[in-house]
């Protein structure tokens, strides 16, 4: 009795001993590597994610996920690891994905490349960190491109440093700096508070906010006085507190938020940042002043095209829209007029034309734009040496199709906005109107005949 | 039921030949019929012996073509993805359409007595009237 006993024990111990190195076993498997078999079945029915041009940027083929543009719009489509998405669209779709259905998205591959190029060409040779670039489609808010430098293939996801897949349009929040005042004015005009021809005493520098204010310098040499035109010409920033000073700043706030500045896209799953406006206790005079000409307060690549093309699509402004069908639940908002969105674009286009024609301009074309270098905070205060280099801009002035952000950081050579973001955008737009076909102004004919 | 009965109601087992040579004879037909089959059976195979090999060789050439095409259609569109061609115009020495130099031209009057030119339209063939009542 006592044998059998003994032997039975023995026997259940070994059986205990196989089902628990069984269950190990099934543990590494999911822990290491999902058996191939469901992994394969998985990636395989994985849906495709193409460009609006009919390109496809992502796609599965015998049971793996690959990437067949390579580095184009890498950081946006983001990648996959065994069987989920890691980053990206590729995360923010995964069940969408997973369960097959197929993403279309706004980009074309087209822009994206040449926004890409351009950003890789400038970079390096200014010596900076990093840059990005969105392109709007005017009348309808559908992004073009949205470009990040380092660049990074998705194909081969491991071999990249965790900063190279970040998505830099959307995530990368930063003080635009003068890039704003075009915003600013044309909300001041939109109240009634200056017009084009507005004149103001403008010297070097101006002490702004009483008690607690700060003095205020300009960058740009220029006249004494200035007409709001040549305040958004020479980027002066005394000039624009002056603009700003009948603003109430609850009124300035609020167009500032309704340009989409401190709150999220309305782009559905799409990971994006807010960036910050200051909360209205905070405005006082200085306040107001550093905001018109764009420090403390902050944004993203995204969120400035945005602001830039409600601009450019006469006041009206449209939230972005990245997947073809998957549009926001916001509905468009008129922020300033027509008549005050065509006036403002004009002073943008003389901007570039008598400032920086060669920098920003295409001849040939009615390009308008404003550059911008901002100080980055460093440690609770403005750096220096480190600077963004911005520029937005639009073509053509008369009726926009195209809005183009440019951010590049860091750089240690020509670092203004005009030197570095300005040309990054002229090449973009090079490449854009060369593609299209775009036919250059009329020039007056010059006739052979005697 | 009653039908069936009625059909074996005149059977005499009598009648039916049930002698070893019937039976020998029956068996042998049998027999040979059999060995027919299973021979048409043994040489049906041995003819299409080779056919299944061969299928399953077609199906795993397929399944290499399949996977060639799939990585070939995966090449094809890097090797036209637009950065490529892009790269590719510049070291080529192409200029983009903005930045090449462009003349516009007046288009001239045609000089006097050019007006003996015929017509580039085609005269009218077809003449409508229209009443109106």
């Amino acid at each position: 009795m006592e044998v059998k006993i003994r032997n039975r024990s023995r026997m259940m111990r070994v059986v205990a001993a196989v089902l628990f190195l069984g269950l190990m076993w099934a543990y590494a498997q999911l822990e290491w590597n999902v058996p191939q078999g469901v992994k394969r079945t998985l990636v395989q029915a994985r849906g495709t994610i193409t460009s609006s041009d009919g390109k496809v940027l992502a796609q599965s083929v015998n049971g793996q996920r690959t990437y067949p543009q390579g580095r184009l719009a890498g950081q946006v489509l983001g990648m996959m690891g065994t069987t989920n998405g890691l980053e990206g669209l590729e995360y923010a779709y995964d069940s969408s994905l997973q369960a097959g259905k197929n993403l279309k998205l706004t980009l074309n591959t087209g822009v994206q490349a040449a926004a890409e190029s351009a950003l890789s060409k400038a970079i390096p040779v200014h010596e900076a960190e990093y840059g990005s670039v969105v392109v709007m489609e005017t009348r309808t808010g559908r992004v073009l491109a949205a470009a990040s430098y380092p660049a990074f293939d998705p194909n081969h996801w491991r071999d990249y440093p965790l900063d190279a897949r970040r998505n830099r349009p959307f995530l990368d929040v930063y003080e635009p700096g003068s890039v704003i005042k075009g915003l600013v004015v044309a909300a001041a005009m939109n109240e009634g508070l200056t017009t084009p021809k507005t004149t103001y005493d403008t010297p070097m520098r101006r002490f702004v906010g009483g008690r607690w204010g700060s003095t205020i310098n300009d960058a740009v040499e220029h006249p004494t006085t200035l007409t709001t035109q040549q305040i958004l010409r020479y980027s002066s920033n005394v000039g624009m507190s002056h603009i700003v000073e009948p603003f109430k700043a609850d009124n300035l706030r609020d167009y500032l938020l309704n340009y989409g500045f401190g709150r999220y896209p309305d782009m559905p799953v799409v990971p994006a940042a807010t960036g910050q406006i200051q909360p209205l206790r905070n405005w006082d005079d200085l306040v107001r002043a550093t905001n018109a000409f764009g420090q403390g307060i902050s944004t993203t690549t995204l969120q400035l095209a945005s602001a830039y093309n409600a601009l450019a699509n006469d006041g009206l402004y449209l939230s972005p829209q990245l997947i073809e069908g998957v549009a926001g639940s916001e509905p468009a908002r008129e922020i300033v007029r027509p008549e005050i969105a065509r006036t403002t674009r004009t002073m943008l286009q003389a901007v570039i034309e008598e400032g920086i024609p060669t920098q920003a301009g295409v001849k040939g074309y009615d390009i308008g734009g404003k550059t911008g270098t901002a100080q980055v905070v460093v440690d609770g205060k403005y750096s220096s040496t480190i600077y963004n280099s911005v520029f937005t801009g639009f073509y053509p002035v008369s009726a926009p199709q195209l809005t183009i952000v440019v951010m590049v950081h860091g750089a240690k050579l020509d670092y203004h906005g005009s030197m570095l973001a300005a040309p990054v955008f002229r090449e973009i737009t090079t490449d854009v109107l060369s593609a299209w076909g775009a036919a250059p102004r009329v020039e007056v004919p010059r006739t052979t005949e005697k | 039921m009653t039908v069936w009965r009625s059909h074996f109601k005149g059977l005499d087992l009598k009648s039916v030949d049930l002698t070893e040579t019937t039976w020998r004879g029956r068996a042998i037909r049998y027999v040979a019929i059999y060995l027919v089959l299973a021979l048409t059976l043994v040489g049906a195979r041995y003819l299409t012996q080779d056919i299944r090999p061969g299928l399953r060789v077609a199906l795993d050439r397929e399944a290499t073509l399949v996977t060639q095409r799939n990585d070939l259609a995966v090449r094809v569109q890097a090797l036209e993805s637009p950065q490529r061609i892009r790269e590719w115009a510049f070291a080529n020495g192409m200029v983009r359409f903005a930045e090449a130099p462009k003349q516009s031209q007046a288009i001239l009057p045609l000089p006097p007595g050019s007006a003996a030119t015929p017509s580039l339209m085609p005269e009218p063939r077809v003449k409508v009237n229209i009443q109106w009542r």
